[in-house]
């Protein structure tokens, strides 16, 4: 499966013959996935059971032996007490699926960078990002938080050296560090600021335009962007310019849902259909909120409100008494 | 007063209730809104009167949405006693409050209703909802006596047959649509689960016939598909259009209840119910059991199945009796 998945990346084809082919071998080839779905009939690949993402934090859904993992990626847990876990046998797939469509969308990337994303074997957009860019200078960890002051420094020095670079980071951090004591830095052309995740958890929130804005007028000459993945896809979407709708790959297709029937509707609960999903399930449903376009790109209005938190602490906030 | 309270609470049971239940479908809000009522007559109110104690002279009841017949019982004990009440209605729909506080007043008793949140000056207050709502009602009246009644959650224990348990424990999934604290969030048993989980599923359909559940709130459809996809996988699923039973691993107990979902976990013993729920302990509030003998110590009310949704009066409530220790004392009467 694993060539058909590759060949498609490379070179397309029928998503609907591919999505159909792809569910009936996770079917065969994952006995948690085939029990999920049960006595289903699927004609079309929107008829594919779609297994909710917080179910990753109970079970793992792998089509290989679970012990032959040598990736675990988890989830970030910021509104749950525990992690979801997602086991891959290997990487490639994932790493010629998010640089495919990257470089799609944005062009070859730059050859160095500042970080400002969790680093750590088990953070899928840590690995996404050192795949993009290897060796990039890392300001971000979940003890400390954002060095700030260190990256302001560090962009400004790498500026001067006149090549292009890659800067992601998640919302919040960029928040911080933009309330750090700064002067505008000019980056050299074809540098890209990559903004991903949202405010979820924190008691903090920034307008999304707002961020872009300072964003823009903080690092001038930066190409700023909006990036929208979680460890349970393979495939990323990208949105050029930050702020526009997120474009999925070729081999993704999203529907939005309605939260609880799972009907499709103009505007639900988002469904991701990856192809590039397929050592573990392609379907997953999510707990985002937005629309789908008419030309398959997605308008993303933020979390589902009132989701029910797992976990001790978050759980029993959710208990009426 | 008692009397006059007794014939407001009359009034309001004769109401129609579709309209005050707060979602529900019509058949469950009147279910509901009878339960509540029932066991609200002269002789309890004066022997709730008595184990209160003496009475604030006024009081604020904060009540919150959800459970829509939370201050009946409150406000009748405390009109009863001869207080002057002022309820902060539900924002989102204070329609029983405002039936209420309208059959009292009709009875000359002197209750007000706002859904402000200031509140007016008053003796005490008792306060049902989330975290921040008592940590504001606790800043603006740091000298008020307070009871706050927080976040509970309630489970059900089948020792015995599956069969009638099943036929009660229904009955306590159904009332509210499984809201509230005292609504059951799981069902523990030490028989086979199979035939509890078709029992149930049995039973869930007969009430979905007699009292159908109400609208729910979308954003709890991806949580519910979890918790089916979870039982598929690891267990049994047993579903109408309407509700739903679950068999899933006690490693995977949640204690947050969905509207029409019971999930069965089996344990070995009643002690390991207890030793399953120790890191709940201070959230617990009803145990529902079929089981002669079994006194779960965690649990501040330990009832039949089929009444853990319909608790007696007077009583304590999440381990208080009701209005007392409010008279004199200043902030802070919480437990």
């Amino acid at each position: 499966m694993k060539e058909v998945i590759r060949d498609f990346i490379v070179g397309g084809g029928s998503f609907e013959e591919t999505a159909l082919e792809l569910y009936r071998w996770q079917r065969a080839n994952n006995p948690q996935y085939d029990r999920f779905c049960g006595a289903v009939n699927v004609r079309e690949w929107m008829d594919i059971p779609a297994v909710p993402s917080t179910l990753f934090r109970d079970l793992a859904f792998t089509s290989f032996p679970v012990a032959d993992a040598s990736v675990v990626f988890r989830t970030s847990g910021t509104t749950a007490g525990s992690r979801g876990a997602v086991h891959l046998m290997d990487t490639e797939i994932y790493d010629l699926s998010a640089r495919s469509h990257v470089e799609h969308c944005l062009g070859p990337l730059p050859s160095a960078g500042i970080s400002l994303v969790p680093t750590g074997p088990d953070s899928s957009l840590g690995h996404m990002c050192d795949a993009f860019v290897p060796g990039m200078q890392h300001f971000f960890s979940s003890e400390e938080g954002v060095q700030s002051s260190a990256a302001w420094a560090a962009l400004k020095s790498a500026a001067e050296d006149g090549h292009p670079l890659f800067i992601p980071g998640t919302a919040f951090a960029f928040a911080d560090m933009l309330d750090a004591e700064h002067d505008p830095v000019c980056v050299p052309p074809g540098t890209v600021v990559m903004v991903t995740g949202g405010f979820k958890g924190r008691r903090r929130s920034v307008p999304p335009s707002v961020l872009y804005e300072t964003l823009a007028r903080s690092i001038v000459g930066a190409q700023v962007v909006g990036e929208y993945g979680m460890s349970e896809l393979a495939s990323q979407l990208w949105a050029v310019p930050a702020g526009a709708p997120f474009v999925p790959p070729p081999w993704m297709r999203v529907l939005a849902v309605d939260p609880w029937t799972g009907e499709v509707a103009s505007r639900g609960v988002l469904r991701f259909y990856d192809l590039a999903n397929h050592q573990t399930v392609m379907a997953i449903e999510t707990q985002d909120v937005g629309a789908v376009m008419p030309d398959g790109s997605v308008r993303l209005e933020g979390r589902l409100e009132g989701a029910v938190p797992r976990g001790c602490s978050l759980a029993v906030e959710e208990v009426n008494g | 007063m008692v009397e006059n309270t007794v014939r407001a609470l009359a009034s309001l049971r004769a109401m129609e209730a579709g309209p005050l239940g707060q979602g529900l479908s019509p058949e469950n809000a009147s279910a509901c809104l009878h339960q509540a009522i029932r066991p609200l007559n002269e002789a309890s109110l004066r022997a709730g009167l008595e184990q209160a104690g003496t009475i604030p002279e006024s009081l604020a009841i904060v009540v919150p949405y959800g459970v829509f017949t939370t201050p009946i019982e409150w406000t009748a004990l405390a009109l009863a006693g001869g207080a002057k009440v002022h309820l902060k209605a539900p924002t989102r729909d204070p329609a029983l409050v405002r039936a209420l506080a309208q059959c009292c007043v009709a009875e000359g008793l002197e209750v007000s209703w706002g859904t402000d949140n200031s509140l007016p000056q008053v003796a005490a207050i008792v306060a049902f909802g989330e975290d921040e709502t008592m940590t504001s009602i606790r800043e603006a009246h740091p000298q008020t006596p307070f009871a706050e009644y927080g976040h509970r959650f309630s489970v059900a224990f089948v020792g015995g047959d599956p069969h009638a348990a099943a036929r009660s424990l229904a009955i306590d999934v159904a009332r509210y649509d499984s809201r509230g604290c005292m609504a059951p969030t799981a069902v523990f048993t030490t028989g086979d689960p199979h035939v509890l989980g078709k029992a149930l599923a049995r039973s869930l359909a007969e009430c979905e016939a007699r009292w159908p559940r109400g609208p729910v709130d979308l954003a709890l459809g991806p949580e519910w598909r979890r918790r089916l996809g979870l039982a598929r996988v690891t267990g049994k699923v047993w579903s109408g259009a309407q509700w739903a039973v679950t068999l899933t691993s006690v490693d995977h107990f949640v204690p947050v209840a969905l509207p029409r979902m019971i999930t069965i976990h089996t344990v070995q013993s009643t002690d390991e119910l207890d030793a399953r729920l120790a890191p709940w302990r201070r959230w617990l509030s009803t145990c529902g059991t079929d089981t002669e003998g079994h006194q779960p110590a965690s649990f501040h009310r330990v009832c039949p199945l089929g009444w853990m949704q319909a608790p007696p009066f007077p009583r304590n409530h999440d381990g208080r009796v009701m209005l007392a220790g409010l008279h004199g004392a200043s902030g802070g009467a919480d437990a």
